[in-house]
């Protein structure tokens, strides 16, 4: 009996070492199925589950229906889907109004511009049957009136119609007999402002069934319109709570001791948002007790989301975070994505709006922008959940970023739109920050890389590529250039990769990049690029003893910081990974860099005394500017700055030259890609002409024709004919302000210009960036030396020893 | 035969039975001890997280040929070195001290023991008080016209975490020692007394003998808690301090954070290689000096 009491007390034991790898009970009660396959439920309902992740399983089959909308209609602001049906207001041309100017030859040439008012429409949800809507007309401006009407909210009816709330805001003015329009302003005779709101109900064939008017007070400015179930119009104006009846009776004016907003979980969920020190808190507005209810949060990324939607099926609502859709889980009330739209092929920044069909697929409209053309390119489409077998087989390649912009985003997609068999999936770890730590996601990115789960491409922004590429974690691009049949290094501004290599390895690409430097006055400075510190000073001492080297906001740390950033590699000697901060020049920057202010501040600062920095350069009182020189127009602005006598002198150096590249973030590849080929095909994208071309890419490109092309435009100058002289004049390509009484007109590059920016570029041998424990010794260890206490020498003698140290450990 | 099977089976019954009573501390050691030890080593083997081929002895050579492991090495030796057969020697004194019939003694011991009491956060704050550039020693030296001292950037840093080390770690020792020198039989101390030993005749050949497995005891935890004193200068001075206290768990923190779990990896098996040698070190001492001491 013994023994048997004491195996089970032994298996109770060991039984209790399992106790934590049980399923969450909630789970195991409410019976979804956890890989979702065969289930109607759209995704899993696990509380362990990160809300982050898409459950597996599951896809969606997409159909892109393009379509084409009328002629007149000019851009699509609000829109809703109701039943079989979209409805949206955008801008309707109604006519033109022509317009005069004078051509080279002298001749006035007249043209035409659209003159467009707001109206609504509907059509069908895959595109069809357009109908515009007759029974909305928007606020027409009559004499004496100025104002403006705008469509802020529409909501889907149980019939398929429509429910739109307008804003109407209107000044009155009482403009007398003899008014002219030339010479005076009709707001010298305004009398009063007019505010309202307006709901109108349509039903499903587009016609008014019904309308009514909200006058607000002449001050009442509201915003966040809701509308609930029964007809009751809520509004606020960030102190204040109204809300309106079916008559337009006020039913509610709740006043709130915090600013507020309004947000909609469902039609008669309506909640004030309130942002405190620990984020957002929640508190129902209850029409019947006419007051807010209990403070509430919502879990994960819903607590942070703005944009609600109906919820269905299992969901309460559904939000929209970073480019996905996400459900409320009601049950659990714990959020999971129920569709991420890149992953569908669709580009979350062209959406128009979505909404659920009764037969569970999903209708998405899309309206992207198309470059030079006054239209966009429309497109419905309708997304079918099927289980992933259905779906084609692809290798997948994981994406990696803290952040995925616009323009990467809609690479992605039309990469993997146009792709066959390989396709690229992101995974955006800056949802897994918290409010507590920003850098949670980082971490956890460093941590899988670390347990050997590394992404196949990385976008660099906030990621420690040098230090990646440091532990052999990314490919050398250089070999994939050099492989590349269409590619090489001639085709693209080498020098700035060069820059970017480390040990001779490029690991990663960038699209752009711009220059940052130091302007002076060449007569001041002289007419070569770069120098030291001495020759700075002795340069200063030419002007008036007041006379500051940058503008009036600079500090001892913020100037050593500055010039470390463009010099740190003349204390460094990152192949033998010793340092010289020991060194007379470091001393002298040091000594240098105390010759600023301990502190500036511009809350104290006598702004009757202020003078722009163009002023100051001319009357002597200011010697340098810093630039940043990232476009052609901006180097021709400050040769003209400077009466075409600048230098782009760099900070001063050691080796005598401070110009540096800043380069934008790029895409890595990493050593244990999985589809090397497949992923130098998606990130080489980013390096050819036709992706460079863009009219909307401001710094300089980074492939080599597109510069040509950049040079030959901004080096063809462009004339029109002085009507008064009869002489061509050349026509300046953009002008600048610089102070009360000049502007600059900034025409085209001359071939002294351009051979000078060429100087600047080649004499660019680093990239600017910074290593932020070095800086933060450094600067830790200048404190007590900027406060006085310690003398340079022992100061420059300290950070060797700590900075020395940190190198040490890199070796 | 028969006889020798059964008992064989009683042999494996038994050893079952004490396996499943033994289970879930094994399970534990192994999940929490073994298995990050392999991983340890198998990540110490390899050429990096992106490349898990055989390294061999790649990053160990690595390590050793590290200016910033050399130097860890020895301040950690240097440290260590000083401040365990202080720690050890001055607490036997307070311990014997307090052994003697003086006035004051438990408030003595409580006084003694109060540093175990303080937060580190808090020893920091008092040491920073104390040490900064603008701190009190400095006032205090000042007084006299002596120059300002960095104590933390100077090659005086390596007193100040001393004396830190020594007023945290004095008290706990004086205890052991306390309660050590309470277990030595009281008839062998007489018969010393009636034979006319002096006092440090009995001290060396009988109290000595006594004490030196608490010796041994309070030596290997001197050596783990000078180890830890990293966690007091990494508050005091940051990742990267003034040379001197640069400590081992700087550099293995320090790769921690750099990524380079390889360096990281080789650098702890040296590191518990060197323990392991200086433990069984001392466990031989122990053997030979207390030899012919019962028990």
């Amino acid at each position: 009996m013994k023994k048997w009491i004491a195996l089970i007390l032994a298996a109770v034991l060991l039984l209790s070492c399992l106790a934590g790898c049980g399923k969450d009970p909630g789970n195991l009660a409410n019976g979804s199925d956890q890989s979702g396959s065969g289930s109607n439920q759209p995704g899993k309902t696990d509380q362990d589950k990160d809300d982050n992740e898409v459950p597996t399983g599951f896809g969606y089959k997409v159909e892109y229906v393009d379509f084409e909308l009328d002629e007149n209609i000019t851009y699509v602001q609000n829109t809703c889907i109701s039943g079989e049906s979209i409805f949206f207001t955008a801008g309707y041309k109604v006519g033109t109004e022509t317009s005069y100017y004078i051509d080279i030859d002298g001749n006035e040439v007249s043209y035409e511009y659209d003159i467009s008012e707001t109206r609504l429409f509907k059509m069908n949800i895959l595109g069809t049957d357009l109908q515009m809507i007759e029974g909305y007309i928007a606020l027409k401006n009559e004499e004496g009136q100025q104002g403006y009407s705008y469509i802020e909210r529409m909501y889907p009816d149980d019939n398929g119609g429509l429910w739109a709330i307008e804003q109407r805001s209107l000044s009155i003015f009482e403009l007398p007999e003899d008014f002219d329009p030339q010479t005076q302003s009709e707001w010298d005779f305004w009398t009063r402002d007019e505010n309202s709101i307006k709901v109108f109900h349509f039903d499903s064939a587009g016609l008014l069934v019904g309308e009514r008017e909200i006058k607000l007070g002449e001050n009442m400015y509201l915003y966040n319109y809701m509308l609930d179930s029964a007809g009751n119009l809520y509004a606020t104006d960030g102190m204040v709570i109204y809300a309106y009846g079916e008559n337009g009776e006020e039913l509610m004016k709740l006043e709130s001791e915090e600013y507020l907003d309004l947000i909609q979980l469902s039609r008669d969920d309506i909640y004030a948002s309130i942002w405190g020190e620990e984020g957002r808190k929640l508190k129902k507005v209850d029409l019947q007790t006419k007051a807010l209810g209990e403070e509430m949060t919502l879990a994960g990324t819903a607590n942070d989301a703005w944009q609600f939607y109906p919820g269905f099926d299992i969901y309460q609502f559904l939000y929209d975070y970073n480019g996905r859709i996400f459900g409320y889980v009601a049950e659990t009330q714990t959020p999971e994505v129920v569709l991420d739209w890149i992953d569908c092929d669709i580009n979350s920044n062209n959406i128009q709006s979505f909404g659920f069909l009764e037969d569970g697929r999903i209708i998405a409209w899309e309206q992207e922008y198309v470059e030079n053309s006054n239209v966009p390119k429309y497109s419905m489409d309708v997304l079918t959940r099927v289980p992933k077998s259905e779906l084609p087989i692809e290798t997948e390649l994981t994406l990696a970023c803290m952040y995925l912009s616009w323009d990467l985003r809609t690479e992605i997609v039309n990469f993997n739109k146009r792709t066959e068999g390989v396709r690229i999936v992101v995974k955006d770890y800056s949802e897994f920050n918290t409010a507590d730590d920003y850098n949670a996601g980082r971490t956890k990115l460093t941590t899988e890389i670390l347990s050997g789960k590394v992404p196949d491409i990385l976008y660099t922004s906030e990621l420690p590529i040098s230090q990646y590429g440091g532990k052999g974690m990314l490919m050398d691009l250089w070999t994939l250039i050099d492989q590349d049949p269409e590619l090489s290094r001639e085709d693209l501004m080498t020098e700035v990769f060069e820059a970017m290599s480390e040990n001779g390895k490029l690991y990663y690409v960038t699209d752009t990049f711009s220059i940052f430097t130091v302007v002076g006055n060449s007569n001041l400075v002289g007419d070569e690029i770069g120098w030291t510190l001495e020759d700075l000073l002795e340069a200063k001492s030419m002007l008036p003893p007041e006379a500051t080297i940058f503008g009036e906001g600079d500090t001892k740390a913020g100037m050593l910081e500055q010039c470390l950033y463009q010099n740190m590699d003349s204390y460094i000697d990152w192949e033998t990974m010793q340092c010289s901060f020991d060194s007379q020049d470091f001393i002298d920057l040091l000594k240098f860099a105390d010759t600023f202010p301990l502190e500036f501040n511009w809350d104290d600062y006598d702004y009757s005394y202020y003078e722009s920095e163009y002023t100051r350069l001319k009357t002597g009182k200011q010697m340098l500017l810093r630039a940043s020189i990232y476009g052609l127009e901006t180097y021709v602005y400050y040769c003209a700055l400077f009466d075409n006598n600048a230098t782009f002198i760099g900070f001063p150096s050691v080796a005598g030259n401070g110009n540096v590249f800043n380069v934008n973030d790029g895409l890595a590849i990493s050593a244990t890609c999985a589809d090397v080929d497949a992923a130098w095909t998606f990130v080489r994208e980013l390096l050819l002409e036709e992706n460079q071309n863009s009219e909307y890419v401001y710094d300089f490109p980074t492939n080599r024709k597109v510069f040509d092309k950049m040079v030959e435009q901004w080096m063809t100058p462009r004339y029109w004919l002085d009507p008064e002289t009869g002489e061509e004049v050349e026509q300046p390509m953009t002008s600048y302000w610089l102070d009360e009484n000049t502007t600059i007109d900034i025409t085209h590059m001359t071939q002294e210009q351009y051979d000078g920016f060429m100087e600047l570029y080649h004499s660019c041998k680093t990239v600017r960036g910074y290593n932020q424990k070095i800086i933060e010794i450094i600067l830790d260890e200048t404190e007590i030396f900027f406060n006085g206490q310690k003398p340079a020498e022992e100061t420059a003698r300290m950070i060797q020893s700590r900075v020395g140290l940190y190198l040490a450990e890199q070796g | 035969m028969k006889e020798y099977l059964a008992r064989c089976n009683e042999k494996v019954k038994s050893l079952l039975h004490a396996l499943c009573f033994l289970g879930p501390s094994l399970i534990g050691v192994a999940i929490f001890f073994v298995i990050p030890f392999g991983v340890v080593v198998y990540y110490a083997l390899i050429m990096g997280p992106a490349d898990d081929s055989f390294a061999g002895l790649r990053n160990f050579i690595a390590v050793w040929n590290n200016r910033a492991f050399r130097m860890a090495v020895t301040n950690t030796a240097k440290f260590t070195g000083t401040a365990v057969p202080l720690a050890v020697v001055l607490s036997l004194l307070l311990a014997l001290m307090l052994e003697c019939r003086i006035p004051l003694k438990s408030q003595f011991r409580t006084f003694f023991l109060s540093p175990l009491m303080v937060p580190v956060a808090s020893i920091i704050l008092v040491w920073q008080v104390l040490f900064h550039y603008n701190g009190v020693v400095n006032e205090f030296i000042a007084l006299f016209g002596v120059d300002k001292i960095d104590w933390l950037k100077s090659d005086y840093c390596q007193i100040v975490v001393i004396l830190l080390f020594l007023w945290k770690n004095l008290g706990y020792f004086m205890i052991l020692f306390m309660a050590a020198l309470n277990n030595i039989p009281q008839t062998l101390l007489e018969v010393a007394d009636v034979e006319g030993a002096s006092a440090a005749h009995k001290f060396f050949k009988i109290k000595l003998r006594y004490l030196s497995p608490t010796i041994l005891f309070v030596t290997i935890l001197a050596i783990i808690n000078s180890f830890k004193v990293f966690r007091e200068v990494f508050l005091l001075t940051g990742e990267y301090p003034y040379e001197g206290l640069y400590m081992l768990q700087h550099f293995m923190n320090n790769m921690f954070i750099g990524l380079d779990y390889q360096r990281l990896s080789a650098a702890a098996i040296l590191m518990a290689i060197a323990m392991i040698v200086l433990i069984a070190l001392l466990f031989a001492i122990e053997n030979w000096f207390g030899r012919d001491v019962e028990g």
